[in-house]
């Protein structure tokens, strides 16, 4: 049996066939290359956004002494801690004014109190 | 008598010159497409170093801060000097003369040294490290400034320890 040949018709060239096979191969490489370089530069833009900045975070130890004591790390939040509590003043004092001095000339004014802690 | 008539077959000159050049100019499209590529992979592995190393050195920073008392540059801007609370001190053997020696800081030829003043140990907690900057700001913040890299690989990360 005698293989498929062209038919002889006097022309030479690619037959469509050998045209379609071809332009599909080049497409697929196209078009993975082109999605390999898409995807790469999409990634890329992401990383780039995801370190760019400079960020400040504040250091924040843990409230509670025993974990601090057995070695529990600091976190880092992204807004500052709230600002401490001022420290405890001097204790309430009940005031009692006895005596009330006052001058004109030249002007003072003086008086005597009795404090006593509450 | 007739010369015996020769079939040709093959391509002519004119399709191998065309081939070629249709081969050549994929190929170089494919080469200029993978030039960027390879050249960003390298950014990328980079910056993926970087910030590993970044990372190590926050990690151990916020390790240390964790049980501190106070932390606070020395006269050296590119040290930093933290000091544990008495307890966390005196847990970790570190507690003598009635105070913590503490933890020093350095940077060192892009190399992040922990040295434990008060247990005589030392070890390099990152490398790489472009700049280490300590300041204490307004006398109740310390601002401790990272950064790796340089130029568009650049990343930098700043410490605020508000007491």
């Amino acid at each position: 049996m005698s293989s498929p040949r062209r038919p002889e018709t006097g022309e030479s060239g690619f037959t469509l066939l050998e045209c379609l096979v071809a332009v599909l191969v080049l497409s697929l490489l196209a078009t993975g290359l082109a999605k390999l370089t898409v995807h790469h530069d999409r990634i890329v833009a992401d990383l780039e956004s995801w370190t760019d900045g400079d960020p400040t975070w504040y250091v924040t130890q843990v409230d509670d002494d025993l974990a601090r004591l057995v070695g529990a790390p600091a976190t880092l939040t992204a807004d500052p801690p709230p600002p401490l509590s001022p420290p405890p003043g001097p204790g309430a004092f009940a005031v009692t004014v006895s005596e009330v001095e006052l001058q004109l000339d030249p002007p003072a004014a003086s008086a005597r109190a009795h404090l006593q802690e509450l | 008598m007739s010369a015996p008539r020769r079939t040709a077959s093959g391509f002519t000159l004119l399709e191998l010159l065309i081939g070629v050049t249709v081969s050549s100019i994929i190929i170089t499209l494919a080469m200029l497409a993978w030039k960027p590529m390879s050249r960003s992979t390298l950014l990328l592995r980079d910056r993926a170093r970087d910030t590993t190393e970044l990372r190590l050195a926050v990690e151990t920073m916020l390790q240390d801060l964790g049980g501190a008392d106070t932390a606070l540059p020395t006269s050296d801007p590119e040290e930093l000097h933290i000091v544990r609370e008495q307890a966390v001190a005196e847990l970790a053997g570190a507690w003598s003369g009635g105070a913590d020696e503490g933890i020093l800081y350095a940077l060192s030829d892009g190399r992040l040294e922990r040295r434990d003043v008060a247990l005589g140990t030392s070890l390099i907690v990152a490398s790489g490290l472009e700049t280490f900057e300590v300041e204490r700001v307004a006398g109740t913040e310390t601002h401790v400034t990272l950064s790796v890299g340089e130029g568009l690989g650049e990343r930098q990360v700043e410490l605020v320890w508000p007491r």
